[in-house]
């Protein structure tokens, strides 16, 4: 564990900007607007980044595009202008204006530009450009603000077996169907969502959150801190853990959850019953292939993503995905775990481990990748064919995903065992 | 009604950084290391847009295993270099970088945030470069400041011409390839060999990128430089580089951006032909060219003739030459319905557009408001920006240029399948 260094090589690293992670939060509030203050260039990265998972993103994400001028004398006017513009033709539930950093090293107060516009809904302003770090951070921050600005109603009374689902994000590959894959086992075992900040909740719905009996933070880089925050402000109770990967790793979760909030076991018998014949139904079909082509087995396994993401699919990639060597998990967000982990042989920062994964990559012919288009490519470069590669993190530029199917819960430990084993065989056949 | 999948963007000025810029100038120059004096964030945007084209040469079989990739490294600018300067965190990433490296040579690009704070990124380097025995070499843009994408790769182009290159002899019928446009294994390079083949010439460099040092430094020795552009804000830099070289070093340079459509072809072999005193090379090559161009308009024309076509513009002039477009439409021979200017453009750019299309079409031009009615009738749409009608079966233009009749014919070939397609069907077919 541990970086080696501060610098590294960017292309062997996976992040964004935080530009991108806090509009992220409010483009998963529906209707709300956002506005780059800042240049182009950084506007239309964080906005083709969001426009895949929310194609009609564009339609509510403007940027205020200041020139030389502008960096010397103020945004006022370009900002003004953007914002007169959103009064005349919208009336969002609420409004995010994100500093790039160049822009926030000049000390505009945007508050008061927003508040001289008369604008007709909330506004939320941050600094969120490079300085304040990548996606995680500016998720975070955007997350934290937008609590200050709308704050939620105080605890008063609480509503039995409902829960809110913290650390969601459009932003993370194949995350609408993670979400919906999510919300479907714990309604299946008796549980009602009220509400998933930043990732499809209206403000009413977040407004009303702290009715809910227990927060869980299904990804902890990005929704520890709001738990903490509303533990503090609000006396929410919070569960923290890995998301759910694999049948068995599902089923521990949800036990987890009812023991917090002191669910009968008997709410998880519909959950328990369809877990059963998923597990049957895989097995016939596994079984059936493994007569064929052999044990699901690789010499190392390399899981790189965000961290609670890696962590999960590691374990579940031990536990009941694949026989495997030794496994490797690179933490893109760098967020590395408390304790050591006994189904991980080594863990990477990824954010400053860089050449350690370039070595750990080059090492990893005829191994299992569960990692982003970046690692596989640079697995290219380098000429070093490994058996499967699954994309599980962002970005992604070699597969279309059109089908409701997750990557979380039983639905999602279906999908993978089909995914790993079909590669594997057309791995063994090439 | 028309509404372009972006309707909040209207591009006032620029629109990219000049770190990218030189990040592509020298990405796969043996050796090289890029620092970009900036937080890190913008070094992960850089890998993302190079990821993208790493995919694409994948995609076209243009993609060479274990081709140099320069290691990008970032200073990593935080809250505090705004108070107390980035000056020394700079001075220890290089340090960094020369002592896990140890490249042949390092360009430091600076970002928006190291020109807010004022970091004098010049005097860092020069004393890198004295510390470490080693070139550094700085590039006096600031992110999206002071010079785009193309400034970027311009100036780091001047630097390693300064740094590096030094007066040779000319060697005969050699020519230096100034730009990107895919590098060396892409169809549009290939295209301009194609062309230098008529009059003998051979491209034994392609600079500033995909050059080692031992190529950089026979740059000089060239007789003669062709500067790869593809649209008027490219060529405008690569041409300043061609006559940098011409000045430093005696290298003519053709004064002509890449060949564009079938008349632009024409007027790149004959300026070709001109300056080298071979004009009845030009001949050979106008005449083959043509045939190559005739072979295909026969084929395209028969499925696109009947077609009512609507031309989308929502790119400015510095952007977009439309000319090309009108041409590809005339060979096959398409009714052109009419043009749309889409809202993305300012009112400026809107009468700068409206004038240049008076000298190519006589096809009525229509606000966006005004254009719903004849998008409506439309059998194809030939579109600057993707169009949220996705009924619609559009043809989205590249944003650099097609070189030369292979350019053309490609485009040409596409919007013949996507007349072919059922009109129900609509969607979009990239024209790159």
């Amino acid at each position: 564990m541990g970086g080696e260094s501060q610098w590294g090589n960017v292309c062997a690293q996976v992040d964004t900007c935080a530009l991108t992670g806090a509009a992220a939060f409010f483009a998963g509030i529906p209707d709300a607007v956002i506005v780059a203050n800042g240049p182009l260039w950084c506007y239309f990265y964080a906005l083709r980044y969001l426009e895949k998972p929310c194609p009609k993103v564009g339609a509510r994400f403007y940027c205020s595009q200041p020139d030389n001028n502008a960096v010397v004398y103020g945004t006022e006017e370009c900002l003004s202008g953007i914002l007169q513009s959103i009064r005349r033709n919208s009336r969002p539930p609420v409004l995010l204006i994100e500093n790039s950093c160049a822009i926030g090293l000049i000390g505009d107060d945007i508050a008061g530009i927003a508040g001289r516009a008369d604008m007709p809904c909330p506004v939320v302003c941050i600094d969120s450009g490079g300085l304040t770090g990548g996606f995680w951070e500016g998720y975070r921050a955007a997350a934290r603000a937008y609590l200050d600005v709308m704050p939620p109603q105080r605890r008063s009374e609480v509503q039995p077996r409902t829960v809110n689902l913290l650390g969601c994000t459009i932003g993370y590959y194949n995350a609408a169907n993670d979400i919906r894959e999510l919300k479907r086992i714990l309604a299946l075992a008796g549980y009602q969502i009220l509400a998933c900040p930043g990732a499809g909740s209206g403000i009413e719905e977040i407004t009303t959150m702290t009715r809910a009996e227990l927060n869980i933070v299904v990804h902890e880089e990005l929704g520890l801190e709001i738990a903490q925050y509303l533990q503090q402000e609000y006396g929410m109770p919070y569960l923290s853990l890995p998301p759910p990967y694999g049948i068995e790793g599902s089923l521990d979760w949800l036990k987890a959850l009812g023991q917090m909030v002191r669910m009968d076991d008997r709410s998880l018998q519909a959950v328990q019953r369809e877990a059963g014949d998923l597990e049957r139904q895989m097995r016939t079909a596994v079984l059936e292939m493994q007569q064929i082509w052999g044990e699901l087995c690789f010499p190392r396994t390399l899981v790189a993503a965000p961290s609670s993401v890696a962590l999960g699919m590691a374990r579940a990639v031990r536990s009941e995905w694949a026989d495997t060597g030794p496994l490797t998990v690179v933490l893109h967000d760098g967020r590395l775990p408390h304790q050591p982990l006994d189904y991980i042989d080594m863990i990477l920062d990824g954010q400053s481990d860089s050449q350690a994964v370039e070595r750990q990559l080059t090492g990893l012919a005829g191994g299992l990748l569960l990692a982003s288009c970046n690692e596989k490519a640079i697995l290219r470069q380098q000429a070093a064919p490994v058996a499967v590669c699954q994309n599980i993190a962002l970005p992604v530029c070699d597969e279309v995903i059109l089908s409701d199917r997750p990557f979380m819960g039983l639905r999602g430990a279906c999908h993978m065992t089909e995914r790993l084993w079909n590669q594997y065989i057309d791995f063994c056949q090439r | 009604m028309v509404i372009s999948k972006r309707p909040v963007v209207t591009i006032k000025g620029g629109c990219s950084c000049s770190m990218p810029g030189v990040w592509r100038a020298v990405a796969h120059n043996e050796g090289a290391v890029v620092i970009y004096h900036s937080p890190k964030a913008c070094g992960h945007v850089t890998r993302e847009m190079n990821l993208g084209g790493y995919y694409r040469s994948v995609a076209r079989r243009e993609f060479v295993p274990r081709q140099y990739m320069a290691p990008l490294v970032v200073s990593g600018l935080k809250e505090e270099h705004s108070i107390f300067g980035g000056a020394e965190q700079l001075r220890q990433c290089i340090g960094y970088v020369v002592t896990r490296y140890k490249p042949a040579y390092i360009v430091i690009a600076n970002s928006c945030v190291a020109g807010v704070i004022g970091d004098d990124v010049q005097a860092v380097a020069y004393e890198a470069g004295q510390e470490w025995k080693i070139p550094v070499m700085s590039v006096p843009c600031s992110g999206f400041l002071d010079g785009e994408y193309y400034a970027g790769f311009y100036h780091t182009g001047r630097a390693l011409a300064d740094r590096f290159m030094f007066p040779r002899p000319a060697m005969e019928n050699t020519v230096t390839l100034l730009g990107d446009r895919g590098g060396p294994g892409g169809p549009d390079v290939q295209e301009m060999k194609g062309l230098l083949q008529y009059f003998g010439l051979k491209a034994h460099c392609h600079f500033p990128g995909y050059a080692s040092l031992e190529e950089i430094q026979r740059v000089p020795a060239s007789a003669l430089c062709v500067p790869l552009g593809g649209r008027a804000e490219a060529f405008s830099w690569m041409r300043r580089l061609a006559s940098d070289l011409e000045e430093m070093f005696g290298v003519p340079f053709l004064d002509h951006d890449c060949p564009v459509g079938w008349q632009g072809t024409k007027t790149w072999l004959k300026n070709m032909g001109k300056l080298l005193g071979r004009k009845s090379q030009v001949l050979l090559a106008e005449k083959e060219q043509e045939q190559r161009l005739r072979q295909q308009v026969v084929k395209s024309r028969a499925k696109i003739r009947a077609a009512r076509v609507v031309l989308c513009i929502g790119r400015p002039l510095l952007h977009f030459q439309p000319d090309w477009v009108f041409e590809l439409l005339a060979y096959t021979g398409v009714s052109l319905d009419g043009i749309i200017l889409l809202r993305g453009l300012t009112g400026q750019q809107r009468d700068a557009m409206r004038r240049e299309l008076q000298n190519n079409t006589e096809a009525p031009v229509f606000d966006q408001r005004e254009g719903a009615a004849v998008l409506e009738t439309a059998d194809l749409v030939v579109t600057t920006h993707e169009l949220a009608e996705d009924t619609k079966r559009q043809l989205f233009l590249p944003v650099l240029s097609p070189v030369g009749v292979g350019g053309l014919v490609l485009v040409m070939q596409k919007l013949a399948r996507l007349a072919e397609r059922p009109a129900r069907r609509g969607g979009i077919i990239y024209g790159w």
